[in-house]
């Protein structure tokens, strides 16, 4: 059983720690610190746990590089074409492990920056905004990679991806994305 | 006794340890226990690569228990700020040569045998729990350790400030730890 500790490290300060938000002076600090205190040690494993977890699990914006890899490791990949605003239900089948969604008719030879935000279609509510994905210029592309644990997620999304050239103009394309998730065996 | 002082009695009986000394063999299990995850987490932290922080903690407990045999370690009640130290070294030669350093054997001790595991991570439990934020959350825990994206950087991306995005990010990974312990408390 450890003792406890006289001047704990709080969660806000572990969580910035293991986020790489402080300075170097602070994080040796808090370095010597959890060297010598069992329960404030113990917490920071908490965080770091989540952490590397999250580091972890696959980014659900990838290049065509990473979609090549994923691929070469045997995944099992189906591949779902899409044109701007074209509303079409996808199948994310028992039988595969990624639902590739290429978002196409995008005009990319001169995009310096390319973000997309998610948000559920009949609410508009935000799901997730990624200020700026990989893309490759001359695909005409980007790809967004549907996981399985992403029928946690309403099934409806909007996927609208903003383009941005070298002079700071700006085009939103928007992508309506139904999803329908098949029920799979447990393991 | 403090922790302090534990630590001194368990340098103590290693540094007197005379051969097949089974008091010098537990104190020397006893603070590769206390000190291995510890160095590990450092490790983690400072190398951010689980396998890379294992090779870590194995060198510098070996060379902490070595030095503690040769009676090198001045102030036996902070021996946890001559593990630091070990720590610091061995992470910047491993950075140095961008390479894993080779851990020596060292005698009578199985530091990976009795240094405890750090968390397995469930990434089903992650997944679930990810989808249980709300979508800004999500961004920025994402942009954070995903991304590995300053505070800055991610405030002028979603429209807010550095200090609102620190709020959220350390809501949201409470809420993510909290999510993952109750999918292991069901799990058992």
């Amino acid at each position: 059983m450890s003792r406890p500790c006289a001047a704990p490290i709080g969660w806000e300060a572990l969580v910035a720690y293991w986020s790489n938000d402080l300075d170097a002076g602070e994080i040796d600090r808090i370095d010597e610190h959890l060297m010598g205190c069992d329960p404030c040690s113990a917490e920071s494993a908490r965080v770091a746990a989540v952490a590397g977890a999250v580091r972890a699990v696959l980014p659900p914006f990838v290049d065509h590089a990473r979609l090549e890899g994923l691929r070469a490791r045997g995944l099992r990949i189906r591949e779902n074409p899409i044109q701007p605003d074209e509303r079409r239900v996808v199948t994310f089948s028992a039988d595969i492990d990624l639902l590739i969604h290429k978002l196409r008719g995008l005009d990319l030879t001169e995009a310096t920056n390319v973000g997309i935000a998610m948000t559920v279609e009949e609410t508009g509510e935000l799901m997730l905004a990624e200020p700026s994905v990989p893309f490759d210029r001359d695909s005409g592309e980007v790809l967004i990679a549907c996981q399985v644990h992403f029928a946690a997620y309403p099934p409806n999304v909007v996927a609208e991806v903003r383009t941005t050239d070298a002079t700071g103009a700006t085009r939103t394309t928007r992508y309506p994305i139904p999803h329908i998730y098949e029920a799979r065996r447990p393991a | 006794m403090d922790d302090d002082a534990e630590n001194a009695e368990l340098v103590r009986r290693i540094a007197a340890r005379e051969p097949r000394d089974a008091r010098a063999r537990e104190a020397e299990v006893a603070l590769c226990r206390r000190f291995g995850p510890r160095a590990q987490l450092y490790g983690r932290k400072h190398l951010r690569d689980g396998e890379r922080a294992r090779d870590l903690s194995q060198t510098v407990m070996i060379a902490v228990i070595e030095a503690v045999r040769a009676g090198r370690v001045e102030d036996p009640a902070r021996i946890d700020r001559f593990v630091l130290g070990t720590c610091r070294n061995v992470a910047l030669r491993m950075r140095e040569v961008d390479s894993r350093a080779q851990p020596t054997a060292t005698e009578e001790l199985d530091v990976l045998a009795v240094v405890p595991e750090v968390e397995p991570m469930d990434l089903g439990a992650l997944a679930r729990c990810l989808a249980e934020l709300d979508g800004r959350g999500r961004s920025v825990v994402f942009l954070s350790f995903n991304e590995g994206k300053a505070a800055d950087d991610i405030a002028s991306a979603l429209g807010t400030t550095a200090g609102n995005v620190r709020v959220v990010r350390h809501r949201a990974v409470a809420q993510l730890r909290r999510c993952m312990d109750d999918c292991r408390e069901t799990a058992r």
